[in-house]
């Protein structure tokens, strides 16, 4: 097979070109195929942050996840890691009754959130929120105002950004069970018919349920008086509270979607009325879905309350807007996304209060 | 070698520059002496290659190596020099000539114009499959399971092929060329 060896020696010599000799086409196609790869690698990570968005948002672990967040925010805020004095003035149970008394609840505050560092991934409609620079010492945070109108008819929370532009509109009408997500800036929108298991799942999580629960574990801590918005306050806090509300749920699909660290919660009550003047919450999360997959310390703090008021129910069932384009997502997502990004934003403690029950409606001061 | 190009195809696949450059400055040698073997002239054998390497990295960010990776970017090379020359791209034999004669350039030094311009004619007139199991293998430098795996073929046909594309070769080449 001598030939075979000659043959392919010539073969070489013939079209092999020198591997170091660069010729004037590399730079052309490399310039080219560069320009491409760059177009492609762009292109391909917007469309697998909305399928793999669109994969976690369609899992029914997500709706758990959703479900689980809104239970852990409003009890956040109901109860948080601090001794104190504990005035025997005011008791848990006189808070549960003044609550159960009230019809309406509208609520101002602020929400923050801190990562320690800048996500980059997120759903494409929120690109608009991570468009800011990252902090100097590499932190991101979101600030945000919120308002939330509560009544036995619905939920509807209002998210502002720092400049005041409104960001998120959100509205759930109990009787339809239909959710209506808005994105102003986005210019978008989404519509869920809840499904009737989750709405059922959801009305376990009252405020009674949590009371009932700091009443069999005893878990939980007075602190205060403080003077809080103008009262000498009584707190009731509680921390580490993550683990018992989690209790028989399954801890790697908590960990996926809910990863939580640690959380506090505080209630301040008048100790007059013996109703909340002012929540606070804090949760640290470890990187899920919720956190954009980034470490993360969430702080809502409403503190302005307002009970009994009158609330107009179109705002359960915003109007959308024509020149709105519906997001065109999978109808369980929404559920999903809905109360995920609700949530996330802080908005959900006071939607927890009414859902279950309607006893009387109290004419009152009107706020809009 | 397998180790590097999973490497590289990772960080082709984030969008690196650099991947990119160094997968083409790796194995362009390879695939450039594939498609001038396939299709016998200088300039578009360069176009062939620009367009694989265009084609390749439009594929970044979801690429997936499976087997070699020369494997894969020389098929992709004979399989479009096999369609430019269906399509009637192949040059007429004068332009051929001339495409020859550019091929001298790049090693002229080395090679005996003569020789070179009997091998060259001689590659011309075999079949395109055998023409194509030798450049795949000789100057690809692919084996023949790679060729193969990548073509869908057995690796007994391509060793047939590979084997009558040789023995034409010599015929071919005798008295011309002393083997």
């Amino acid at each position: 097979m001598k030939y075979a060896r000659k043959i392919k020696e010539l073969l070489l010599r013939a079209y092999r070109p020198d591997a170091d000799r660069p010729e004037p086409m590399d730079e052309r196609i490399l310039s080219d195929a560069n320009a491409t790869m760059k177009r492609a690698v762009a292109d391909h990570q917007g469309r697998h942050r909305i399928e793999l968005w669109r994969r976690i948002m369609k899992s029914p672990y997500t709706r758990t996840a959703a479900m689980l967040a809104i239970a852990l925010a409003a009890f956040s805020v109901l109860f948080p890691p601090r001794n104190g004095i504990v005035p025997a003035s005011v008791a848990l149970a006189d808070v549960q009754k003044a609550v159960q008394a009230k019809e309406t609840v509208y609520a101002t505050g602020t929400r923050t959130i801190t990562f320690v560092e800048k996500p980059t991934f997120y759903p494409p409609v929120m690109a608009g929120l991570f468009e800011k620079e990252s902090n100097e010492d590499g932190t991101f945070k979101l600030e945000f105002r919120a308002e939330s109108f509560l009544s036995p008819a619905g939920f509807a929370h209002k998210v502002y950004s720092e400049d005041g532009e409104l960001v998120m509109q959100a509205g759930i009408h109990n009787e339809t069970g239909v959710a209506i997500v808005l994105l102003p800036t986005a210019k978008a929108y989404v519509r869920s018919q809840m499904l009737e298991a989750y709405q059922e799942r959801m009305a376990g999580f009252t405020i009674q349920g949590f009371i009932d629960l700091l009443y069999r574990t005893g878990e939980y801590r007075k602190v205060g008086p403080k003077r809080v918005q103008g009262v000498d306050a009584v707190g009731f806090e509680v921390s580490g509270w993550e683990e018992r509300i989690l209790e028989g749920f399954s801890p790697t699909i908590i960990k996926l979607l809910f990863n939580l660290e640690a959380g506090t919660g505080r209630v301040w009550i008048d100790p007059k009325t013996n109703l909340p003047v002012q929540t606070e919450g804090e949760v640290k999360l470890k990187p899920c879905v919720v956190s954009f997959f980034k470490d993360a310390t969430a702080k809502q703090i409403d503190d302005n309350l307002q009970w009994d008021v009158e609330i107009d129910e179109t705002l359960f069932s915003p109007e959308i807007p024509e020149d709105y384009q519906e997001l065109s997502l999978p109808s369980n997502m929404t559920v999903g996304a809905v109360a995920s990004g609700v949530a996330l934003a802080g908005a959900a403690p006071w939607c927890l209060f009414f859902v279950r029950r309607s006893r009387r409606r109290a004419a009152a001061r009107s706020i809009r | 070698m397998r180790l590097e190009d999973r490497w590289l195809v990772r960080r082709f696949n984030a969008g690196d520059a650099r991947a990119l450059r160094r997968i083409y400055e790796k194995y362009k040698p390879d695939l450039l002496g594939v498609a001038r073997a396939l299709l016998n002239d200088g300039s578009a054998a360069e176009d062939v290659l620009h367009d694989v390497v265009v084609s390749f990295a439009s594929q970044a960010g979801r690429f997936v190596l499976r087997g070699s990776l020369k494997g894969y970017l020389a098929i992709c090379v004979a399989n479009r020099a096999r369609n430019a020359n269906r399509q009637g791209a192949r040059p007429e034999p004068c332009e051929r000539a001339a495409a020859r004669r550019t091929h001298a350039d790049v090693s002229e030094s080395a090679l005996d114009e003569e020789r070179r311009s009997a091998i060259v004619a001689a590659m011309e007139q075999l079949p395109e499959a055998q023409r194509q199991a030798v450049a795949l293998h000789v100057l690809g430098g692919l084996r023949f399971r790679e060729i193969a795996q990548q073509s869908d073929e057995s690796i007994n046909t391509i060793q047939s092929r590979y084997r009558y594309g040789l023995k034409k070769l010599r015929s071919l080449l005798n008295g011309q060329v002393d083997l």
